[in-house]
């Protein structure tokens, strides 16, 4: 049959079984438009369509199931004995039957000796097919048993009746919360009040060594205004340790069925060791359904649902209900953490939160401060703000140390955080929480942190994760992406295992905005808490500086690193005033006080403030900065960079490089100033370079320090190495000019002028020049060099910087060394003279700088040399 | 010997996913084997006491078999696809051997491996089905994958069209066909030789 007949045939089938069935013959006749041979094939596909009936509705292979084997005709539901109404087992007299499943089947029933209600539960007489299994029943009912709470179902007896194990139980007079709830919400007031009784029953069992294993609205009970109650505690594991060799399928089977599986916590679903914490998981996903209505994870198709529950979060509860507070959703997410490590460790702290969720706040502060410290519980730890949202995710780096990685040398680079919003006014804040996390991971020295210049380059790119890791040789990479709310933040953050591309831990996070200073010391300890296992006492101590209680004071210092990190005159101008305001809100804000001196310093870099402007007020703040915190390692860094380029103290330059990288060892900078602003002038080369591979090390990508790495060689007069390092430096950021103009003064060493010009072209039309303006004076040098060879160069440049000093253009040191080119000695020294008063930070670098050759041996060079402290 | 099962069935299933047809020839004989032994040790009564779904046992399977870190849900709507198929094999296998064993044709011995996990006797539907399933690929292959998902693999609705990438609705709007076409042609009405 051809395919178009097939279709047509189709069609008409369809649209004869959508018609209403006494319109259908018209329909069909309609369609077929005479083709009777069409008319006829339809209709008897209809007509076995109609007799279809249960032809294969069963699945193949449990069809064969039910019709093979010898099956016991007697048995139901797993095979529990059946009775009717005023049957009489043992003692009691059957009332009537309650409700039948895959745990048997439950029976209403008169105690006739006691005269009171109960419950009979008969098992599935599958579950105790042999004596051992039968004693393995009656110890775990027993154990439960010995559970003596109100908000657990009493069992009062463990019985047998002609063969069939039952348990009697208390009589409940109420419904299964899972009738309560019926796919409606609860509110905060009744889900808080319904979960601590749950939480305190799981609680109490879990003190009697005894896990329920299938906590699920089905099992609890509401009794009308009495207690809620909690049922068949520990009877799931009859069914789990039926197939000792292999829970997980028995398990997984039986919880299919029995309509469990959504409440099952990840490690039940591997087959792992259950504890008291997969019950803890249970009732989160209780809560989750109580509050939204839902569960967590509603797939249809099973696999899809396990895959979920293993690898996916939930989506966030408040989203799904606003109502609910947002304690109550930290709540919920800490309880279903897919790590047991990461859940509430006891059903009761769930209690305590919850109760604190309702309890007025001076109450829930008093209760955080006076409980022990080991658990610190996730409402303390969520309701954190900003600056303590970027530890939390700093979490996620010791998740990483603590699981992934035995190889000594460990290394993370944290990817920006995507803004879903695309909102520039929030950008400061996203930013700012990428770099918060950069800078708290970068203070741990086991760990090597990409720093954020090189990570910034992936900025607003869709980067792969994998593929990033492995750019920037990681072994583990953070994404994120951030969503702002009116009220705050809703943020997800992954870690990528970069080998294999696998996740290692993923989260969501919610921050309200407001209520930034209470979350200081919470989130402190609740890292510390984390860390524990690893730090040692200065690691931790290291952690728990410089942040600021004061929301406002945190902002003003995001939006300040914002602006700083823009690298412009004008963003650098606007940072010092975030900063300086971020100080006011908070004078004790370190932080804010490093901010300031890093301004300064980047300031003076990029010339907006001459030294004399911009030191002491870079050593002022650093200053205020240590006094404040001593181990903060950026201040310990920009004073270093003080005493090196403007007290000329390179000894006392030293101590604080050193002391700043001990500090942090992950903060790049601290590597190139040590290697700028000792190593280097002192002529200790080799030491200058490794420094300079540590620093490139954390900041592959950065122009600047791949800049630095070419004059550090070149510096220490290995020029081949220096040519490889800036073309690959302008390889990675071709339009860097100073990379350009960098290199041609290595190509002049080499005595390559030719391509020096051209470099310098380059650099020029990048710094902005007209390309007229660039040519002409690319021709200027070229015609100099062609006719009177490097000497003509030279004197070239002598006249160009000249000139160019005259509008302003170039500094004093430029004017030293185009004379010191020139063989004008007393030109040179005089300009050096006047540099070294203007205090210009670059001239501790004269005794390694070839255009100062000439000058060599000279007693008054010398007598510079040792006035800025430099060996002769 | 050296990687343990669930990373080779993994990675099988990863590259047959990008299109490597020699790793199927690899995983067909693995999921088969182990299908059969999953639902040979169902058949003894194992786990008597449990209704048995054709999805519990591929879902164990499959929580056992593959590296579930690794692996994301098109490789196991692959899966699914793979054990329905081999399922409907085992189930066909079974009921051949029986027949040929009832004709007194003991050649093939039956080894201790392919034990029949299946009384043919019991279920004389699947040889039949299987053939005639066979002729409605021939005219329109979905709905004879639907049916061998749906019958040989016990997927649900949902997850048929998870696997074959279609509605929900398509996948009953074919179901409905292709349960009428196969009733007729069982029941030996055919018509203009379709």
């Amino acid at each position: 049959m051809d395919a178009e007949r097939w279709e047509k045939i189709e069609r008409v089938f369809h649209a004869a079984l959508q018609a209403d069935p006494s319109r259908r013959a018209t329909v069909l006749e309609d369609s077929c438009a005479g083709d009777e041979s069409l008319r006829r094939q339809v209709e008897s596909l209809l007509a076995h369509h109609e007799n279809a009936g249960a032809f294969l509705e069963t699945p193949a292979f449990a069809t064969a199931k039910q019709t093979s084997g010898s099956e016991k005709p007697s048995s139901t539901s797993g095979g529990a004995a059946r009775f009717t109404a005023g049957a009489i087992v043992a003692q009691y007299r059957v009332l009537g039957e309650i409700g039948a499943g895959g745990m048997g089947i439950v029976y209403k029933a008169e105690d006739t000796k006691l005269g009171r209600l109960v419950a009979l539960k008969f098992l599935p007489e599958t579950l105790v097919t042999d004596a051992s299994a039968l004693e393995r029943f009656q110890r775990e009912a027993r154990a439960a048993s010995a559970l003596n709470h109100p908000n657990i179902c009493t069992i009062y007896d463990i019985a047998e009746y002609q063969g069939h194990p039952f348990i009697a139980m208390e009589y409940l007079d109420g419904r299964t919360l899972r009738e309560h709830i019926l796919g409606r919400t609860l509110d905060g007031d009744e889900i808080s009040k319904l979960g601590i009784q749950i939480a305190e029953a799981l609680s109490a069992a879990h003190s009697k060594g005894v896990v329920h294993r299938d906590v699920k609205p089905g099992n609890i009970v509401v009794t009308g205004s009495g207690p809620v109650k909690v049922l068949d505690f520990g009877l799931a594991k009859l069914i789990g340790s039926q197939d000792g060799n292999a829970p997980t399928r028995s398990l997984t089977e039986s919880h299919m069925v029995s309509g469990t599986l959504p409440y099952m916590s990840p490690e039940q679903l591997r087959g792992r060791e259950v504890d008291a914490r997969t019950d803890i998981y249970a009732l989160g996903v209780v809560l989750y359904e109580m509050s939204t209505g839902r569960r967590p994870f509603t797939a249809e198709i099973s696999p899809q649902l396990i895959d979920d529950i293993l690898n996916s979060p939930p989506p966030l509860p408040h989203d799904l209900n606003s109502k609910i507070p947002l304690k109550l959703e930290e709540i919920i997410l800490k309880s279903l953490e897919k790590d047991p490590e990461d859940r509430y460790q006891t059903a009761k702290e769930i209690a305590v939160d919850l109760r604190r969720m309702t309890a007025p706040s001076s109450v829930s502060q008093r209760l955080v401060t006076s409980r022990p410290k080991r658990f610190r519980t996730v409402a303390r730890f969520l309701w954190a703000a900003i600056p303590i949202l970027a530890l939390a995710i700093l979490m996620i780096g010791w998740v990483l140390l603590r699981t992934t990685f035995v190889n000594p040398s460990r290394s993370i680079a944290v990817l920006p955080l995507v803004d879903e919003s695309k909102d520039a006014s929030s950008q400061y804040i996203t930013d700012g929480i990428t770099e918060g996390v950069i800078d708290k991971l970068s203070e741990i020295p086991a760990l090597r942190v990409i720093s954020r210049n090189s990570v910034f380059k992936f900025k607003g790119k869709e980067a792969d994760a994998q593929a990033v890791g492995r750019d920037l040789k990681v072994q583990a990479v953070l994404t994120g992406r951030i969503a702002h709310q009116a009220d705050g933040v809703t943020i997800s953050a992954e870690l990528v295992n970069v080998s294999d591309g696998s996740q290692i831990w993923g989260r969501q996070f919610r921050y309200p905005i407001s209520d930034l200073p209470r979350a200081q010391d919470q989130l402190a300890s609740a890292i510390l808490d984390k860390l524990k296992l690893r730090l040692n006492s200065a690691d931790e101590t290291r952690l728990a500086r410089s942040a600021t209680d004061n929301s406002e004071a945190y902002q003003l210092y995001l939006q300040g690193r914002y602006h700083w990190n823009q690298r412009t005159l004008a963003g650098i101008k606007k940072s010092i005033e975030f900063f300086q305001q971020a100080t006011e809100k908070d004078p004790n804000f370190a932080l804010a006080y490093v901010g300031l001196a890093d301004a300064y310093s980047m300031g003076n870099n990029l010339g907006v403030f001459t030294p004399r402007e911009s030191a002491p007020e870079a050593k002022a703040a650093a200053t205020k900065a240590l006094v404040l915190d001593p181990r903060l390692g950026e201040a310990h860094a920009i004073l270093g960079q003080v005493k090196s380029h403007y007290d000329f103290d390179l000894p006392g330059a030293q101590r604080e490089f050193l002391k700043a990288i001990e500090l942090n060892p992950n903060y790049a900078n601290a590597h190139l100033y040590y290697a700028g602003g000792y190593l280097t002038p002192m002529g200790r080369h080799g030491e200058a370079i490794a420094e300079m591979k540590k620093a490139l090390e954390l900041d592959p990508l950065s122009s600047a320090l791949n800049n630095y790495m070419g004059m550090t060689y070149l510096l220490a007069g290995d020029y081949q190495k220096s040519v490889q390092q800036f073309q690959h430096t302008i390889d990675l950021d071709p339009t860097f000019p100073l990379a350009h103009f960098f290199f041609a003064s290595c190509l002049t060493e080499i005595g390559k002028y030719e391509q020096a010009i051209e470099e310098m072209q380059k650099g020029a039309l990048l710094s902005g020049a007209r390309p007229e303006e660039a040519s002409a004076w690319a021709a200027e040098f070229l015609k100099a060099f062609r006719t009177g060879g490097p000497n003509g160069y030279w004197q070239k440049n002598l006249e160009v910087t000249l000139k160019e000093h005259e509008q302003g253009g170039t500094g004093t040191l430029d004017l030293a060394s185009a004379y010191a080119r020139v063989g004008d000695k007393e030109k040179a020294l005089e300009w050096l003279q006047k540099a070294y008063e203007e205090r210009d930070g670059n001239i501790t670098l004269v005794k390694s700088y070839p255009d100062y050759k000439s000058l060599r041996g000279d007693p008054r060079f010398s007598a510079l040399l040792k006035r800025i402290g430099l060996p002769d | 010997m050296t990687k343990p099962v669930e990373h080779e069935i993994t990675e099988l299933l990863q590259a047959w996913r990008q299109g490597d047809e020699h790793a199927l020839e690899k995983l067909t004989p693995q999921v088969y084997r182990e299908l059969h032994r999953a639902a040979k040790r169902c058949m003894k009564g194992e786990r008597d006491g449990h209704t048995l779904q054709t999805t519990a046992l591929i879902n164990e399977l499959y929580l056992r078999l593959t590296d579930l870190k690794r692996v994301d849900w098109q490789n196991r709507a692959h899966f699914f696809a793979l054990c329905a198929r081999q399922m409907r094999r085992i189930l066909t296998d079974q009921a051949r051997a029986r027949q040929s064993h009832k004709r007194g044709g003991g050649a093939q011995p039956i080894s201790l491996d392919v034990a029949p996990v299946v009384s043919a006797q019991s279920h004389p539907e699947v040889l039949a089905v299987d053939g005639a399933l066979n002729a409605l690929g021939k005219i329109d292959p979905r709905k004879s994958q639907v049916v061998e998902l749906r019958f040989f693999g016990g997927l649900n609705v949902e997850e048929t069209a998870e696997v074959l990438k279609v509605s929900p609705d398509t996948v009953v709007r074919d179901w409905r066909l292709a349960k009428a076409w196969l009733l007729r042609e069982l029941s030996q009405e055919r018509l203009d030789g379709c």
